[in-house]
Formats: C-alpha cells, sequence, structure tokens
C-alpha cells in the first residue's frame, strides 16, 4: 500500500507533475540542440536547485533526462545531426527517411517506440533493479572488452561497398578516440606535445563535423536544383499495425537496453548501436534496406537508448554507483540534499526509490504526449528553403562544437572532421565506421588493458574468457556473428532450408 | 596514370596507417609488445588499418580491370561514379568558397565577439547562397543570433569568445 | 515552499534570469586587465572553472558554493568545467586568462603534482594564489567483506611475501590510492599489481565484482558500503580514528613512522593567478570565508564526508606546502616517479 502511494506522488502531487512536465518538454528542446547536453543541463539544475526540496529537484532532473535522450534524435532525423552519441545509431535511417519525405513516420514512430522502450526500462527498474544490479556488477572488465568487440562487429553492415574501407575508417575512428592521456598509463598518445589535445577529441565534435558540418557542405550541390525542400508525405499517423509488427523487436532491443543501461561502464550509445545492429540482422524483409530509410533501423535503437535509462538508474539507486555522466550528478544532488546514495539507500529512504519509479513512468507518459504535440513543429525544419536553414545550422554547428568545452581548438576539429566527412561522402567512404571506432576505442583499449593487467599473465587472460558465464556467453555471441556473416554459414543455412 | 589514381585511395590509406603505427612506436614510456602498455593497442590497430589499405589496393586494381575489359555493372561502383560525376566544377567552388566563408567565421569569432561575426556570417551566406530576400534575410540573421544567444550563453551560461 | 511560490522559481529560473543577467552584463566589455580599481570589484561576471566533470566531488562542493559566495562579492559566478588531464587543462586554461580576478580555479589536490608526473608545467604554489582551501577529505583503505585480510597487518604481510599478487585498484597517476599505495610502498616496502580505474565510483563496482582485491577511497564514499556490509575498512589515513568511522582505526596505530606524513588527504579549494592584485585577492578571500560559514553548506561538506578547513591567505599557503612535500617525495621515493621534486624546490616533509 505504502508503495503504491510513493509511486502515485508524482501524480497527484501538482508541483511534481508540473516540474516533470517542464523538465521532459525543456529536455525535448535541449537535446535536439546540437552542442547542448542533457549533463549540462542536469549539471545547471544542480546548483539551481540547491535550495529546494529534494523530491522537486529530482523530478525536474529526470524530466530532462528522459527527454533529452529523447529529443537528441530530433535533429539526428531532420538535419543529420545526433545531438548525442545515443543518437547516432538513429540517424543511420532516420535522415534517409526524412530526406524522402518520411520525416513525420520518423519522427512520430521513434516517439512512440522511445515511450515504450521508457516504460520497459522502469518496469526492469521497479521490478528486477536488485537482480540487474547484481549481474551489473559481476561483468567484468574483459566482459567490457566482449561488448564493445561486438559492436564493433557493426562495421560489417555498416560499411557500404568494400569491407576494407570500412574496417580502416573504424580503426581510424579508434585512433582519434585514444588521442589524448591514457587514462590508464599516465602517458600521452598521438598528442604532439599539445595541452589542447591531451583532452582528447570530444567525440561530439567529431559527430558535429562527421555528420553536420559534411551534410551541409554535400547539401550546397543540390541547392539551385528544383524542389529544393523535400515535399512531405501526407501522413497522419502510422497505421496501428505498424505498432503490433515492431512491438516483439522493440521489447528484445529494449530490454537489451535496459541490461546494457544497467552496466556502469556502458550506457546509452552502446545500447542504442547494439540494438539497431540487433535489428539489422534480426529483420527478414524491412520495408526499405537497412541504411537506406528501414523504420526498424530507428525504432530500434530509439527504443534502446530511451530504455538504458532506466537500466542507468538502477546501479545508481541500488548501490550509488552512477551508470552514465547524468546519473552522476544525481548522485551529486542525492548527497547535496543530505543521502546517502549508496547500498544502503534503498533501506534508509525507499520512498525515494518508488517516486523515482513514479516519475520515470510519468516523464515516459509526458515524452509520448509532447513528442507526438511538437513533431508538427520539429517538421518545419524540413521545409525551410535549404539557403536558409543550412546557414544556420552552420552557426549551431560551430557554436555548439565551442559550447561543449569552451574550446575554439574544438571548433576547428569540427572544420577539420567536416571536411573528411564530406570527401568520405562523395567517394562514397560511409562515415558510421567512423564514428563507431570514436565511440567503442577508448572502451575497448582500457577494458583489454585493465582486464590484461589484472590477469597478469597470457595464459590467466586468456583461460578469463571461459572462466565466468557471462564472459563465455559473450564469447559465444562473438564467434557466432563472425560465422554468421560467412559464406560457409548462409550455405549451411540453405541446406537446412531444403 | 589511370590505374595510379584508381588505387589512389588505397595508397592513401597504407600511408595514414604508417604514419599512425611509427607514431605508435615512438611513444614515450611504452613498451609496444606489452598487451598492458598504452602503444600496444594503438599498434594492432595500425597493422589492421595497414591491412586494409594493401586490400584496397588489390581490390580498386582488379575492380578497374575489370571494369576496362567487361564494363563492370557493380552497383557500388556505379554509384561512386554517379556520386562523383554529379560533383561539377562549379559545385565544388560553391562548396569551397562557402566552407572559406565559415571559416572566416570561425576566425572572426573571438576577434569580433559572436554577435556582429554570427550576423555578419549570416547575412554574407544567405546572400551568396541566393534567392533569399534582403528583408528576410536581415530578419532570419537577428532572430538565430538572439536565440542562440539567449540558449547557450544565457540559459546554459557558456562564455561567448 | 508553496506550489505558486515553485512555479515562479521555474519560471525565473528559465527566462527571467538570463533576461537579468543580459541586463548586468551589458557594460562588460571593458575588459581594463590587472589596474581594475578592487573597490569596484566585480565589475562583471566572474568565471568560475572546475576542473573537475560534471558529477564529482570537486563540481558538487563549486557548485553549491558558488551562489553563496555570489550573494557575499555582489556579483555573478559563472560556472564551467573544463576537465581532463587530471585537471591540468583547467588549471591551464585559468593561468592563461589575465590576472584580474576574473577567472578563479576550482580545484583539487591534483596541480600539486603536475610537475613531478610531468601532466603539466602548472603548479599551486608558483602560478596560483589561494583564495581559500574549502576542505579536506580523508582516505581509508578498503576490502571486500569476504576478502581474508582482516586488518591492514594482514594485507601488507602478505603483499611483502607474495610481491605483486594483490591487485590494488588505483584511480591512475597522482590520484587518491596511487599515492596511498605509494607511501606504504615507501615505509613498509609493499607490492602491489595496480590496475587504474576512472574514479571512486568504478573503483567501488570493480571491488565489488571481485575484480581488484583492495583499494583506497574516500572515507565518505566506502562508509555506506562498509555498512552495508560490502566492504571492510581496514584503516584511515590519519593519525587517529574519524568521528564518521570510529571504529576503524588510523593507520598510525600499527604502523606510527606514517606520522609525519599526517594530516594528508585530498582537498578542494578556490585559487586565482598568481599576479591578482592582493586587493583583489583579499576581497575574494573575506567573501568566500563568509560564504563557507553558510550553515547550509557545512551541512552539505558534512554529507560529503568533507572535514571543513575555510582557511585563506599564510595558512593556505603552509597547508598547500605540507600537502605537496607529502605527495610528491611519497611518490619519488616509492619509484612512482623519475622526477625528484628536488627539481622544483619542493622541501622534504622531514625538513620543515
Amino acid at each position: 500500500m505504502d508503495i503504491l502511494q510513493q509511486f502515485l506522488t508524482p501524480f497527484i502531487n501538482a508541483e511534481l507533475l508540473l516540474l516533470v512536465a517542464v523538465g521532459t518538454l525543456a529536455g525535448i528542446f535541449v537535446g535536439a540542440i546540437p552542442g547542448l547536453s542533457v549533463t549540462m543541463a542536469v549539471a545547471l539544475l544542480l546548483s539551481l536547485t540547491y535550495s529546494w526540496d529534494m523530491l522537486p529537484a529530482l523530478a525536474l532532473m529526470l524530466g530532462i533526462y528522459y527527454g533529452g535522450v529523447f529529443g537528441g534524435s530530433r535533429a539526428a532525423i531532420l538535419v543529420n545531426m545526433p545531438g548525442s552519441p545515443s543518437s547516432v545509431a538513429t540517424s543511420f535511417d532516420g535522415f534517409p527517411l526524412s530526406q524522402q519525405g518520411e520525416a513525420r513516420m520518423a519522427l512520430t514512430l521513434t516517439t512512440i517506440f522511445s515511450f515504450i522502450g521508457g516504460l520497459v526500462g522502469v518496469a526492469v527498474l521497479a521490478t528486477a533493479a536488485p537482480l540487474v544490479s547484481t549481474i551489473a556488477i559481476q561483468f567484468g572488465q574483459r566482459d567490457y572488452f566482449l561488448l564493445a568487440m561486438l559492436g564493433l562487429l557493426l562495421i560489417g553492415s555498416l560499411s557500404q561497398g568494400s569491407m576494407a574501407k570500412g574496417v580502416f575508417a573504424a580503426g581510424a575512428g579508434i585512433i582519434l578516440g585514444l588521442v589524448g592521456m591514457d587514462s590508464i598509463g599516465g602517458g600521452s598518445r598521438f598528442t604532439f606535445g599539445s595541452l589542447q589535445l591531451m583532452n582528447g577529441i570530444d567525440f561530439v565534435v567529431a559527430i558535429l563535423g562527421l555528420f553536420g558540418m559534411s551534410e551541409i557542405l554535400y547539401q550546397l550541390k543540390t541547392l539551385n536544383e528544383k524542389g529544393q525542400t523535400v515535399t512531405l508525405k501526407k501522413m497522419v499517423f502510422p497505421p496501428l499495425r505498424f505498432l503490433f509488427k515492431f512491438l516483439p523487436l522493440s521489447m528484445r532491443v529494449s530490454i537489451m537496453g535496459v541490461l546494457i543501461g544497467a552496466l556502469p561502464g556502458a550506457g546509452g550509445e552502446i545500447a542504442a548501436l547494439l540494438a539497431y545492429d540487433h535489428a539489422k540482422r534480426t529483420t527478414k524483409n524491412p520495408n526499405r534496406p537497412f541504411g537506406k530509410g528501414a523504420y526498424e533501423g530507428v525504432i530500434a535503437p530509439e527504443a534502446g537508448n530511451n530504455s538504458a535509462i532506466g537500466g542507468a538508474l538502477i546501479p545508481l539507486l541500488t548501490l550509488g554507483i552512477p551508470g552514465d555522466a547524468v546519473t552522476a550528478i544525481f548522485i551529486g544532488a542525492l548527497f547535496i540534499h543530505g543521502l546517502q546514495p549508496g547500498p544502503m539507500l534503498m533501506e534508509q529512504s525507499g520512498d525515494l526509490f518508488w517516486v523515482m519509479v513514479g516519475s520515470s513512468v510519468l516523464a515516459n507518459i509526458f515524452l509520448l504526449i509532447f513528442g507526438l504535440l511538437v513533431v508538427g513543429i520539429f517538421i518545419r525544419v524540413v521545409t525551410i528553403p535549404k539557403q536558409i536553414l543550412l546557414p544556420i545550422i552552420a552557426v549551431i554547428t560551430v557554436i555548439g562544437a565551442y559550447a561543449l568545452n569552451n574550446s575554439m581548438t574544438d571548433v576547428y576539429w569540427m572544420l577539420g572532421f567536416g571536411i573528411v566527412g564530406f570527401f568520405m561522402k562523395v567517394h562514397n567512404f560511409s562515415v558510421a565506421p567512423l564514428v563507431l571506432g570514436l565511440i567503442l576505442g577508448p572502451l575497448i583499449d582500457t577494458s583489454f588493458r585493465r582486464a590484461y593487467m589484472a590477469a597478469q599473465e597470457p595464459s590467466t587472460f586468456l583461460l578469463g574468457f571461459v572462466n565466468s558465464p557471462i564472459s563465455i556467453l559473450l564469447t559465444l555471441a562473438f564467434i557466432f556473428t563472425i560465422f554468421s556473416q560467412t559464406k560457409m554459414y548462409s550455405r549451411m543455412k540453405e541446406k537446412m532450408k531444403k | 596514370m589511370y590505374s595510379f589514381k584508381s588505387s589512389l585511395p588505397g595508397i592513401l590509406m597504407v600511408i595514414v596507417s604508417l604514419l599512425v603505427l611509427s607514431q605508435a612506436v615512438v611513444m614515450e614510456n611504452q613498451s609496444i609488445i606489452d598487451p598492458a602498455s598504452g602503444s600496444f593497442f594503438p599498434a594492432l590497430i595500425a597493422l589492421i588499418m595497414l591491412g586494409a589499405g594493401i586490400v584496397t589496393i588489390f581490390q580498386d586494381r582488379s575492380s578497374t580491370q575489370k571494369k576496362a575489359a567487361e564494363t563492370a555493372e557493380q552497383e557500388n561502383e556505379s554509384n561512386e561514379a554517379d556520386a562523383l560525376e554529379t560533383f561539377t566544377k562549379k559545385d565544388y567552388k560553391l562548396i569551397l568558397i562557402y566552407f572559406c566563408l565559415v571559416i572566416g567565421f570561425v576566425i572572426l569569432l573571438p576577434i569580433l565577439t559572436f554577435f556582429p561575426a554570427a550576423f555578419l556570417f549570416l547575412l554574407t551566406s544567405m546572400f551568396y547562397l541566393k534567392g533569399v530576400s534582403w528583408l528576410l534575410n536581415v530578419t532570419v540573421s537577428l532572430a538565430t543570433i538572439v536565440v542562440i544567444y539567449f540558449l547557450f550563453s544565457q540559459l546554459f551560461n557558456i562564455v561567448f569568445p | 515552499m508553496s506550489m505558486k511560490k515553485r512555479v515562479k522559481l521555474i519560471g525565473s529560473a528559465l527566462f527571467l534570469t538570463p533576461m537579468l543577467l543580459l541586463a548586468a552584463c551589458g557594460g562588460g566589455n571593458d575588459t581594463g586587465a590587472s589596474n581594475e580599481d578592487a573597490e569596484n570589484y566585480p565589475e562583471r561576471d566572474i568565471s568560475g572553472v572546475i576542473q573537475w566533470g560534471e558529477g564529482g566531488a570537486t563540481d558538487n562542493i563549486s557548485r553549491t558554493l558558488a551562489p553563496l559566495a555570489e550573494e557575499e562579492l555582489g556579483g555573478t559566478l559563472v560556472m564551467e568545467n573544463r576537465e581532463g588531464a587530471s585537471g591540468a587543462t583547467g588549471a591551464q586554461y585559468v593561468y592563461d586568462q589575465p590576472a584580474d580576478g576574473y577567472t578563479l580555479l576550482f580545484g583539487a589536490e591534483n596541480p600539486n603534482l603536475y610537475q613531478v608526473l610531468g601532466i603539466s608545467e602548472r603548479d599551486y604554489l608558483t602560478d596560483f594564489e589561494p583564495v581559500s582551501i574549502i576542505g579536506q577529505s580523508y582516505a581509508g583503505i578498503v576490502v571486500k567483506e569476504d576478502s581474508p585480510f582482516e586488518s591492514l597487518e594482514d594485507l601488507i604481510d602478505y603483499s611483502t611475501e607474495n610481491p605483486g599478487d594483490i591487485t590494488m585498484g588505483t584511480s591512475g597517476e597522482g590520484g587518491l590510492p596511487h599515492v596511498a599505495s605509494a607511501m606504504l610502498q615507501a615505509e613498509l616496502g609493499t607490492e602491489f599489481n595496480q590496475v587504474p580505474y576512472d574514479g571512486d565510483g568504478p573503483l567501488a563496482t570493480a571491488l565489488l565484482g571481485d575484480e581488484i582485491d583492495a583499494t583506497v577511497l574516500a572515507v565518505s564514499a566506502a562508509q555506506e558500503y562498509v555498512e552495508s556490509g560490502d566492504f571492510r575498512m581496514l584503516a584511515v589515513i590519519n593519525d587517529e580514528p574519524l568521528d564518521s568511522a570510529p571504529d576503524v582505526p588510523a593507520i598510525t596505530e600499527a604502523y606510527p613512522e606514517f606520522e609525519k606524513y599526517l594530516p594528508w588527504g585530498p582537498f578542494q579549494g578556490v585559487f586565482a593567478h598568481k599576479d591578482t592584485p592582493d586587493a583583489i585577492i583579499d576581497k575574494l578571500s573575506d567573501s568566500f570565508e563568509k560564504a563557507q560559514e553558510n550553515e547550509e553548506f557545512q551541512e552539505t561538506l558534512e554529507n560529503l564526508g568533507v572535514n571543513p578547513l575555510n582557511i585563506n591567505g599564510e595558512e593556505a599557503i603552509e597547508y598547500l606546502e605540507q600537502n605537496r612535500s607529502t605527495s610528491t617525495w611519497m611518490l619519488y621515493d616509492a619509484g612512482a616517479t623519475e622526477t625528484s621534486p628536488e627539481e622544483f624546490d619542493i622541501p622534504r616533509v622531514d625538513e620543515e
């Protein structure tokens, strides 16, 4: 009874209700603007809400969190500029959809399935938090390594045309991701003695350049062609059968999303990438090929990254361990408001847990409502003539790159990535593997080395892969995924059919 | 000459991977053979990149040979050709000049501060891209700057250069 | 706070404050460098640079202190995070700005070690003037509850007999566990297999997941897991047990030779460029001193497990010198760095 009451608190309390609503709406716009991140917004709220009570402060922050992760995909779909790493995967099929006049469809579908993903995340948080956190804790460095390698296998499906070029681009991405101070050895790598480079290359800067700036340059070509603006296909609401058709897929990737989100060392970006990979491997007859505007290609990553939020809250509330940068700030907020986030949190203030669960459900409901309502506003972006739209996006890209770290160096990097991305596009080199490498490279590097250092010897290190159940499972998944890309597998499959 | 041009991407790839590899080898305080050190992994990646580059050289060579022989109908190749063909010199000129405009904006940003630099950039780029009336141009430029300034600087406390 | 009031607050937070700020920085473009009259200081927004990322201890403390200091200063503090390279990026940035008191560094203990570890040329004592040292935290040596090591002596004995067998989680070069391991190695000849993680959170996770055998955590961070029965704290690095963890023995109980290093631990402080006019430093110091007296802020510090210091001027400089000497010489003696602190004229602790 108590639990139900706590759960319903944010629904009944007008103040909390309003704060979650304001937070979600603001989050959608913050996430949609490249260069403004949810992390920045939540950090600002930390000092703003210092004198508030704890629950209202958390309600507002939670709203921003859900809205922001969702909002990131708006720009990814409309202008091919993912607002955050977790919406990179959405742009693979989202932007092609919008170029073919189906922006409204893409925006609506992602909203509905973000909502579903978000709810799955909260449901797992509410029912299985202790179990999931036990699994997450057992996830060793070797397992992170395997998980990242699994993600890296996406190169195979992302590199259009030549596989070798895809591998090369991913390798270049990994190297770029390693630039800066080596968090393990302490030395610096590929910095050429520059302190600016010690900081590493922010992957949002790379995304702004490779996707945003290069797209601007690429679009200039079609500037003066007739029909310069995309004609929007008329579509009020996706047919109901879509909901049922994509429900099983969205459920599967949502469960994946929660589990990955719950890992303290991996978050929404990896959840979204693996969800995309999963969708691509399991969908037999997509409406269009993946990469050219498959509905599954936008649904899966969006369901995945939103369910990862529920996952990220699990280690936060059960162990006091942040699952990502945003939940790290939540920890700060709990401290400031007099709580001790840690394994005792649930026992000491159990009401907090259920109020958070309630607020999360509420945030998802608002996300669905606002998400659908603002489709009409966002959609206008596509109809703005390019002569006006491109310069505006150029300014946002430049300012966004600067705003990340208040650094002009980042702006120059962004321009560099822009020109590289442009030429890659012209020569039919997909930029996706490059971004994949940038995101996964540092994780692969650190997890591999930590696992190796802990094992101390090559034999112990190799044995580790078959020593724990999680490692065995991931190793098998890795081997199977590679095997399934070989010709032998497809031949075997054909034989089986016969 | 033609075959050199076709294997240019591969050659570039090989050069880049060799550069990376050399940087990994000369890295300070690291031993390249120890998997736990900071240079082992980058060196490994560089080798893989090198392999990909070499494969590309051979692939491109054989595919151009094929092309010469039987005018290959492979989808990728024709796609690539399409994309390259549609980019005329005029297109490149437009893109190059526009990119210079963006660079100019970035250089002026710390000198002129955000307001004038962004205003100037928006005005000239919309003028350069043609098709926008002056009134609309000025209105859009002003509105964009005010909105961006409000969002980034005021709401998010970002100190503009 | 009533509902109406809160709505108003959100409203002003999201929309009005920026407008007021806009008005406030109207005359802010006359960058008259260092000659500004301290009486009029601050005439424009002061930029506060936090050298660690959002959500860390330094970030939490800085962001809660900032609004309080604003009231005392009568100006606006615009906070930003410039993390990276163990905080060296932020320190360098503040150093590169004009020494007019309009850019402040909100930093932790790390810059004391930059020179010796070769991370950066910047250093608190040579490049910055302390405005205020806010507080110090304590470190504790922890193992998992089911670990065979019941006491610090067990751990030390085992690691001296089986060098490299115990995996010690660290938070990278110059971090708390790294320096503490150096301390143990220098005095007792222990040898650990050190595996670096990204901070307290990942370290706690690694210990829970049996990836590492022992680590050194801020007492406040570890205390929760000790209470829940997940961790056992073997000792606190202090010369007497702490009020917050009365059952845990001080390291000096078993090994009195550590006395000379203490008090030692991570700290947070506010710093300005070395050449900032004294009058402005004084004004800043006064304001920050008063701001820290706020009761709510003291509670926040207590929640974060930080022992309030609130010192400035000579006292702060002495504190920095002591901390730097301890950490740098310890690292050097343990062989964790080849650069001798002598190269930077850092005296040994014993000589003071």
